[in-house]
């Protein structure tokens, strides 16, 4: 009887998957540990911390620069100088918020990567419609869309309160908008839409096994 | 469901138990149970035959149709 999946691409795709899980459930727990000793440790000094909390952040600033004509000839040229890093020490009591925020959002992918390997197991077990696998592709596209929203606020907020607080001599700090990524909106969409079509794969699937 | 399975009055008209006929028919006893408590959706044709064949009786013996009022 032919196999409903091939199941060397399953494979393939399962150890894929599984190289990403543990790589980010490590992740998680180092930055866990090294997040709770920033804020055991007293002091907003670089020196007793060994990381920092990276944000990027927009400035601008025109410095004056050249251009190389293709003859040769130099030409003046402004140079727009538009991202930098602003790195903060950990035990900052302020970014804590932020920082919570960051292991929120690894903890979304977490939960992303846990579904997806549920539906590769069950792909795998050749039984992949199921109510099961409908809720978890649910599930997933509203992850996927609620992530880009909820990434793209918190964004917003924490660059408009970095703002208000960052001071660089010589740069204008400039406003970002709310800019949420419109394929990824779209992505959740198409993964909301697919569990639809999942259910009713799932009715066949229960059909099928109770014919007789 | 208006269709009503009667393989247990056939298998007792018979004197056969329901291993028995799975082992004739080549049919799991999952799926005979399944059968035989009313709670399977459809059934093929050449399940049907198969039946028939083993208990030595028609379809209409099988399978019966009850209207919601009749029940």
């Amino acid at each position: 009887m032919p196999t409903l999946v091939s199941q060397r691409n399953v494979r393939f795709i399962e150890v894929i998957l599984n190289i990403i899980w543990y790589v980010q459930w490590t992740g998680i727990i180092v930055f866990s540990v090294v997040f709770m000793l920033g804020i055991l440790k007293s002091g907003n000094t670089f020196d007793k911390v060994p990381l920092r909390f990276s944000f990027p952040m927009e400035f601008e600033k025109e410095q004056p620069g050249t251009f190389r004509l293709a003859d040769g000839a130099l030409v003046p040229a402004q140079v727009q100088m538009e991202s930098v890093e602003i790195k903060l020490p950990l035990n900052n009591e302020t970014l804590l918020p932020w920082g919570l925020l960051a292991l929120l959002g690894m903890a979304a992918f977490l939960m992303m990567l846990y579904l997806l390997r549920k539906i590769v197991a069950s792909v795998k077990a050749e039984l992949p419609f199921s109510r099961e696998n409908w809720n978890r592709v649910r599930i997933l596209g509203l992850l996927v869309a609620g992530k880009e929203v909820a990434g793209a606020i918190i964004s917003f907020l924490a660059h408009n309160y970095f703002k208000t607080r960052v001071q660089v001599q010589g740069m204008k700090l400039s406003s970002i908008e709310l800019d949420i990524d419109g394929e990824w909106m779209l992505m959740g969409l198409v993964l909301i839409l697919l569990a639809e079509i999942f259910k009713a794969g799932a009715v066949l699937q229960e059909e099928r096994e109770l014919t007789i | 469901m208006p269709i009503i399975v009667n393989l247990d009055v056939m298998l007792a008209r018979r004197k056969m138990s329901l291993t028995e006929l799975s082992q004739r028919v080549d049919i799991t006893l999952a799926n005979l149970s399944i059968l035989k408590q009313g709670k399977a959706k459809a059934i093929r044709f050449s399940t049907l035959e198969s039946i028939c064949q083993a208990l030595e009786c028609q379809p209409a013996d099988l399978l019966e149709f009850q209207t919601e009022e009749k029940k």
